[in-house]
């Protein structure tokens, strides 16, 4: 591979344009006159101080013949400033050379004063990819790491390189491509050939692709001055900003057909399984389905060490059962197939489930697209209920709690379908009655979501206790009562809790408890953090409803020194705090409402105060003044 | 039932390929049933709470009067849980071809019912190894593992021959890395280089020697002797993250070869044995605990037991080897000439042009490594090449300096150094990291790191204090050490101005300007940071204020500006800072609760929390900070001067002075941590009064109607 690789370099290098028409690539977006006319043309450092970087050109040209992708990528980027040369230095690039070449054509850096110079053979290095160095089957992935030499501001990077199949792949030909990156990029092109193609413009991101136009038969999109993408937000990259996808699987049956077959194939050649579930089984006999369910997963845990190298996450074509036990190494897709293996020995019917990553799936079906595999055991739940195996993160859980409201695919009776079950608003109440003067108070309440909370409360009763005992010092639980558990909570709670010490001066800070498993300032997304403000995307990506009810038996003799009312609201979210105090009593009520899922630039920084304004601490504070003499 | 072991013509084979020219006890995979005996034995209390443990790990070293050497290890490793198991899939054997090689001799599995399996060592893959930050061509060899259970054992025997640069990555754990805020590495350059044990990296060369025939090894083995020819040296540490019951090194050398050696940081037995033609030495421990990691303790070679050991006669030798080796890179051409001149035009002083061409390396040569084939690792790319480059790791960015400095006219020579751990007198090389010196005309050395201060304004990180270097010059340097750096040196000077409005909302203005490390933490948030996200991250650090802090004004000074410190205005408005409380008004001190328990600011906030410590505490740097603050309160208010701290330890004081005149309150704080290196002893004291300081900047303020 490195041989025709810097074979194809060095030739190349001497007649690019010639090389190209004669290269089974294909045809040059851009060729070297081209190149050196935009690399002339670009804005200047002193034009453009605004930028660290820009790209100038980006080209990706993707076809498809008998079964045989190949995917060609030409880049022209300008660095105007000197921090990114680390980030642009190195170009790391991933293949299987079981069946896939990736040949570089051009690497060159352009100097300020419009000379170049190209990368030296020693720039080339192919390596193992991190994460993959001890698993002896998947060696054959290597990683291509080029470096451009030469860097400093003012200096243009030009990067042409073509991946292309030798045989078709395993799977269908597919692949995701978000024409948005780190850098603004002033003329883009993409070009599907012979492979169908979708854009996905999420409902609410700030960019929308255009339709691409059809050139004699190839999907054609020119675009230009695309702005850098937004910075972190909450969800995932899919949800933000557009992409397209390009597929030749007719549809998603079809590719997660072909999946399932693969999966069913790796399933039954369980090796040593076997006799590890008769060990599992003769250690502690298992009183249920689901603990069984739970000690394979544990076994799938510690037997095999989880391959995360993204490109390979469903592993077109995954080793057997037997195999991964062996080498102790699987990929997520592997350890479905372990746990598959595992349930047809014991003769329990399994369904695979393949989520999606993002809020909507493409039309087209990419694997891109699709978060980790999943399992579903038919009949195995307390109450005959389907349970749902996730073996990539070990965990066990009931099928209502399946995606969290994003689309999946399952198989039914017509073949693999996608289902979206839209989840209803968060939900989190809490009424709480705090009797300062006899020192005693009570609360129950309710979480509906959000589910990144509710999902990891394995123990309810405790959770509740916990939370309870946290209202103040000495704060001690009488009675507790859980109603419903599982995907929400329901919750009632007794305890004693004393009027916590005065602090300097005589006051004494209340601080009125949040509903139990949640910490309210952690709902708040990513993207919100102050280091983080200037995220404009989606924010919340659930919609919810806080209500909190607090009434208080305050002591006699010490006055109450909270402020007053509070209350705004921005786009899609609502915020007030009403405090009402009269005959030894206190009265809060606090309710937080967004729906708002993605905010625009000019109503961010009105939203982003709100958010803060309801989940600052303060909110919830009551301070009590010193004691009458 | 026990298969059979590995076919005897096999072994035989593995042997010859890989046994020296001379006699040696090579050791051999244990009888099995000495082996089921061994492993019957109850795991030493050491391995408690362990997944795994070493029964033995025995490495004997021969070496020829080349000095090229064998190493041949033999290890015994026992699985006690299931992630012993899990993390012994596979074996993995890292050598770089240009210098070494590797053989895998044998590999048994010792179940735990005495049966054993053999692995086949032919079945490893031979692949090219992960690279991180240095791609040099480093290969290695994976063999797969049978699966394992509890009670089973690995036993591998293998053989090393020549020398291996190993590198420092994120993948070592450095015990110093990782911990935000006061790893320098977590901001500058990464992957520095270090030496491995046993790896003959920079030796020197004994010219006198350079053609005894005893010295001449065979042609295809010459790419295997160590730079420096006919000497030996390793640094070996007795102490790692596995339990052992038995740690053995055993090393044989040519009687004309004396070693030096000396035994740090704790025991390690010793024994030296004669043979007719040979030395022997062996160095020893048992029942060795696993390395119990401390936040923030010093790299494991300066706390572990280990034995320090060099044929080399004293540092002055590996001096001028150094030197004679690197010499020839650093010759100019006309392009660097050029740049030197377009660098240092208009510039009068030779501080001046020294410091212009010191950023210039440090902003422009970027830390990367490709190799450059023959002698990488130990030699350094020659001038015209880094400056092609524009990239390299440490010893080639020390070699563009050198170059450009000559070209400038000022004598230079590249130097060795060890960053963030000792190097001791035993002159075996116990470097990571390459640096320059520059000898003034009054014979004085000035030292200078392009590698550590990009986006900095020393020539020299006052992360680098107290660190030990050996210069490479004609004459030959003894080993000597950089002068610790005090605290005033990376001053952090706040000045605060707030003002608290009617309704609670507090509007104030930060000035913050740094010095050294402090001046580095400021320059680097407008130099390394995304244009379009400087704003929002410096917003992000005032958020330790309140997460509703909002910036509302941001001057910067220019951070290519390495004439001067970095300077910082920030002007920020807080809603609900203040609470009005009946007849008294309860908000805090936003210096103080900027500096107080943030280590983005404070390296005293670096301290770990524990009362008890075994290990010493490295913080890199120590550091004063000042705060000079004016708090002006709203109209009808008046201010309340609240007691004073005055705090003061050994290595470093707190202390805080109020005034109160009407509505202002002032504040004059001082926090200093006074050292790099705190000893345990002192780690609890001070983490102590950082509480109190953290304590104090959360304790409110009041004024009064």
């Amino acid at each position: 591979m490195m041989k025709i690789r810097l074979t194809v370099l060095c030739l190349l290098l001497a007649a690019l344009a010639a090389s190209a028409a004669s290269a089974p690539f294909a045809r040059l977006a851009v060729n070297e006159r081209a190149v050196r006319e935009r690399v002339e043309a670009a804005p200047t450092l002193d034009e453009r101080p605004d930028l660290d970087v820009l790209v100038l050109y980006e080209g990706h040209t993707l076809s498809l013949r008998g079964g045989r992708a190949q995917h060609r990528v030409q880049r022209l980027v300008k660095l105007y400033a000197q921090w990114p040369q680390d980030q642009l230095g190195e170009l790391r690039l991933h293949y299987d050379e079981g069946f896939q070449t990736l040949t570089v054509i051009a690497s060159r850096t352009w100097h300020p004063d419009g000379s170049f110079i190209d990368s030296p053979v020693n720039a080339y290095n192919v390596v193992t990819p991190r994460g993959l160095d001890r698993s002896v089957d998947h060696l054959g992935i290597r990683e291509l790491v080029l470096t451009r030499i030469a860097l400093e501001p003012g200096a243009t990077i030009w990067l042409d390189y073509v991946l292309e199949d030798r045989a078709p792949g395993p799977l269908p030909f597919q692949a995701r491509l978000f024409p948005q990156g780190d850098w603004p990029v002033a003329e883009m092109e993409i070009v599907a050939d012979g492979v169908a193609a979708e854009v996905v413009n999420p409902p609410d991101g700030l960019l929308v692709l255009p339709e691409p136009a059809r050139e004699g038969g190839r999907l054609v999109w020119r675009l230009t001055d695309l702005p850098a993408r937004p910075g972190e937000a909450a969800g995932r990259l899919g949800d933000q900003i557009p992409w397209i996808v390009f597929s030749a699987a007719g549809d998603w049956d079809e590719l997660a057909g072909a999946l399932d077959d693969r999966l069913a194939a790796a399933a039954e050649d369980a090796g040593e399984l076997a006799a590890r579930l008769d060990a599992l089984d003769a250690e502690t006999p298992f009183v249920s389905d689901r603990e069984a369910l739970q000690a394979w997963l544990d076994l799938a845990g510690e037997r095999t060490a989880l391959l995360r190298f993204d490109p390979w996450r469903f592993t077109p074509a995954p080793r057997t059962a037997a195999r991964a036990l062996e080498t102790a190494t699987a990929t997520p897709m592997e350890r479905c197939a372990l746990l598959a293996a595992c349930c047809n020995l014991r003769g329990l019917e399994w369904q695979l489930i393949l989520p999606s990553a993002t809020a909507a799936l493409p039309e087209l079906p990419v694997l891109a697209a699709l978060d980790d595999p999943l399992l579903q055991v038919s009949g195995v739940s307390a109450n005959g209920g389907d349970l749902i195996l996730d073996p990539a993160a070990g965990s066990l859980r009931g099928a209502e709690r399946l995606v969290n409201g994003r689309p999946y695919l399952i198989f039914d009776d017509l073949g693999f379908r996608q289902r979206v079950e839209p989840r209803p608003a968060d939900r989190i109440t809490l009424r709480a009655h705090w009797d300062l003067v006899a020192g005693t108070a009570k609360a129950e309440g309710s979480l509906a979501g959000p589910l990144a909370a509710t999902r990891d409360i394995t123990d309810p009763e405790a959770a509740v206790r916990r939370w309870a005992e946290g209202w103040c010092d000495s704060a001690e639980v009488t009675d507790v009562a859980i109603f419903a558990a599982g995907d929400g909570l329901d919750f009632r709670v007794e305890l004693a809790a004393p009027l916590p010490e005065a602090g300097e001066r005589g006051y004494v800070d209340l601080s009125l408890p949040g509903p139990p498993a949640v910490d309210l300032s952690g709902l708040r997304p990513a993207g919100m953090r102050p280091e983080r403000s200037h995220c404009r995307a989606v924010l919340f990506r659930d919609a919810a409803e806080i209500h909190l009810d607090w009434t208080l038996r305050l002591p006699e003799g010490r006055s109450l020194l909270t402020a007053g009312d509070a209350g705004e609201g921005a786009d899609g979210a609502r915020f007030t705090l009403a405090r009402e105090a009269g005959d030894g009593r206190l009265e809060v009520d606090y309710r937080l409402e967004w729906d708002a899922r993605a905010v625009a630039p000019g109503a961010y920084p009105e939203f982003r105060r709100l958010v803060l304004t309801a989940f600052d601490p303060a909110a919830r504070r009551v301070v009590l003044g010193p004691a009458a003499e | 039932m026990p298969r059979p072991a590995l076919a005897p013509a096999v072994l035989l084979a593995a042997l010859a390929a890989a046994a020296p020219a001379i006699a040696l006890d090579v050791p051999e995979l244990l009888d099995p049933a000495a082996a089921a005996a061994l492993l019957a034995e109850a795991a030493p209390d050491c391995a408690a709470g362990a997944d795994r443990f070493l029964v033995f790990d025995r490495t004997v070293v021969d070496v020829e009067p080349s000095g090229l050497n064998h190493r041949y290890e033999h290890r015994l490793t026992k699985v006690l849980e299931p992630a012993g198991a899990l993390a012994l899939r596979s074996l993995r054997f890292d050598y770089d071809p240009a210098s070494n090689m590797v053989a895998i001799r044998g590999v048994r599995v010792h179940r735990a019912d005495s049966t054993w399996v053999d692995v086949d060592p032919a079945l490893a893959r031979d692949v090219t190894a992960p690279c991180g930050g240095i791609c040099w061509g480093g290969r290695m060899k994976v063999l797969a593992l049978p699966p394992l259970e509890v009670g089973d054992a690995v036993e591998v025997l293998s053989t090393t021959k020549g020398f291996l640069i190993a590198y420092l990555d994120d993948e070592t754990g450095s015990p110093a890395s990782g911990a935000g805020g006061g790893d320098p590495r977590a901001t500058g350059p990464a992957g520095a280089l270090v030496p491995r044990p046993a790896a003959s990296w920079w030796s020197s060369v004994e010219a006198a020697a350079r053609d005894s025939v005893a010295m001449r090894p065979a042609a295809d083995e010459e790419r295997y002797v160590p730079p420096m020819r006919g000497h030996f040296y390793d640094v070996v540490l007795f102490q790692d993250d596995l339990p052992a019951r038995e740690r053995r090194y055993t090393l044989r050398l040519p009687r004309g070869r004396p070693l030096q050696y000396s035994v740090y940081n704790g025991e390690v037995a010793s024994s030296l044995t004669f043979e007719p033609e040979h030395f022997v030495y062996g160095f020893w421990r048992e029942d060795v605990p696993a390395l119990a990691h401390e936040p923030r303790m010093p790299d494991a070679s300066d706390v572990v037991p280990k034995v320090v050991m060099a044929t080399v006669a004293d540092w002055e030798e590996k001096s001028r080897w150094f030197y004679e080796t690197n010499e020839w890179v650093f010759a100019s051409n006309p392009e660097i000439d050029a740049k030197v001149a377009e660098i240092t035009a208009g510039l009068r002083s030779d501080d001046e042009k020294i410091a212009a061409l010191t950023h210039w390396v440090a902003q422009n040569i970027r830390y990367f490594g490709i190799t450059m084939g023959k002698g990488e690792g130990y030699t350094i790319h020659p001038g015209w090449m880094n400056f092609r480059d524009r990239c390299g790791v440490c010893k080639d960015i020390a070699g563009m300096l050198v170059t450009m400095l000559r070209a400038a006219g000022f004598e230079t020579y590249a130097a060795m150094t060890m960053a963030g751990a000792r190097v001791e007198r035993i002159p075996a090389d116990q470097f990571n990291h390459c640096v320059v010196a520059l000898r003034r005309e009054n014979g004085e050395y000035l030292m200078l790191d392009p590698t550590w201060v990009p986006g900095m304004r020393d020539l020299w990180s006052k992360y680098e204090g107290e660190q030990n270097y050996v210069i490479g010059s004609p004459e030959g340097e003894d080993l000597t050490s950089i002068r610790p750096f005090a605290p005033e040196e990376n001053l952090l000077a706040v000045e605060s101005e707030a003002r608290i409005l009617a309704n609670g909302t507090l509007e104030g203005t930060l000035r913050l300007e740094g010095r050294g490390v402090a001046d580095s933490r400021l320059r680097r948030a407008a130099g390394e940071t995304e244009k379009r996200d400087v704003r929002n991250a410096l917003e992000g650090w005032l958020g330790v204020l309140s997460e509703r802090v909002e910036l509302t004004e941001l001057l910067f000074s220019d951070h290519e500006d390495f004439d001067r410190d970095t300077s910082l205005r920030l002007s920020y408005r807080i809603p609900g800072w203040a609470e009005a409380l009946g007849d008294a008004l309860r908000f805090r001190s936003p210096g103080l609760a900027l500096v107080a328990d943030n280590a983005r600011f404070n390296r005293l906030a670096l301290l770990p929390e524990g009362e008890e410590r075994e290990r010493d505490c490295f913080l890199w740097a120590g550091q004063l900070v000042t705060v000079d603050e004016t708090i002006q309160l709203p109209r009808g208010w008046e201010a309340a001067a609240p007691e004073d701290l005055d705090e003061s330890r050994e290595l470093g004081h707190a202390r805080l002075t109020w005034k109160a005149q009407g509505r202002k309150l002032s504040l004059a704080a001082s926090i200093s941590v006074d050292r790099r290196l705190i000893p345990a002893a002192q780690v609890p004291g001070l983490r102590a009064m950082a509480d109190t300081l953290g304590e104090r900047a959360e304790s409110p303020l009041f004024a009064e109607k």
